[in-house]
């Protein structure tokens, strides 16, 4: 699993969205076990309805936008993660106090198992 | 000859400056890309806010003594039970912090929310003395 950060240019957040005033990256932790991943991303002042999680090619994109001010220019937040033999289909996430929990388990074929000796 | 009062801070714009540098310091958001602290002039007083994603309601105390205002924040980092940490670049958080308000915001009057790890705190105005006039006789 690696993570790294979809580079873009304001000019290209700015074109999928004339709003978008400035953005940053969420600073995330990651945490491991034999079924999956867990993805902590701070998202201080998002609403549920702003947060986007986009599942393809083995890559996951996370886009939040919130206000600056009220009803003003909108801040953007802005990370994709490689994760491989992750089962997309059974994604999910859950915003709290401004923080994002997603829960990514890991495709059946490929935990770790032990075969007993016949 | 003009005598200056002595003030701590000689403008409500001084002091706000100071107030958002002290602010940046305690929550880490001196990139101005990224918001992190703000304090704004508003209609009838300031709006001071501050982000603290993943701190509960319990772990966030504000106080107000002698025109003095108190905010204590806390966050504990720990590996949920049954995982292995991978990858970390969120920070714990444990903070006291004092500021001294001025004259003109009224203790008795400031609120504060945290909503979706947003921490807001309305410092009002206190309302003006209506202008008293004195009438000096001259003998």
């Amino acid at each position: 699993m690696s993570t790294e950060l979809q580079t873009q240019s304001q000019t290209e957040l700015q074109s999928q969205d004339p709003q978008i005033a400035s953005w940053a990256a969420p600073p995330v932790d990651i945490y491991e076990n034999a079924d999956g991943f867990m993805i902590l991303a701070e998202l201080p002042g998002v609403n549920k309805q702003d947060v986007s999680l986009e599942f393809e090619d083995e890559e996951l994109r996370l886009k939040a936008t919130r206000p600056i001010e009220a009803d003003g220019p909108l801040h953007a937040l802005r990370r994709a993660f490689s994760l491989h033999g992750v089962d997309g289909e059974r994604l999910s996430a859950e915003l709290k106090d401004g923080l994002l929990t997603i829960q990514a388990p890991k495709l059946a074929r490929l935990k770790a198992r032990s075969i007993p000796l016949a | 000859m003009l005598t200056q009062i002595a003030t701590p801070f000689s403008s409500p714009l001084q002091w706000m400056l100071s107030v958002e540098r002290q602010m940046d310091q305690l929550f880490g958001g001196a990139d101005k890309t990224d918001p992190r602290t703000s304090l704004k002039a508003e209609e009838g007083g300031y709006s001071l806010r501050a982000e603290l994603p993943g701190v509960p309601e319990d772990a966030v105390k504000i106080s107000v003594e002698d025109g003095v205002l108190t905010v204590e924040a806390s966050r504990e980092l720990s590996t949920p039970e049954g995982y292995e940490l991978r990858h970390r670049e969120r920070g714990a958080l444990s903070l006291t912090r004092r500021l001294r308000l001025p004259a003109e915001v009224d203790p008795e009057g400031i609120k504060a929310s945290l909503k979706d790890g947003l921490l807001t705190i309305k410092l009002p105005e206190r309302e003006k003395p209506a202008p008293k006039q004195i009438s000096v006789q001259i003998n």
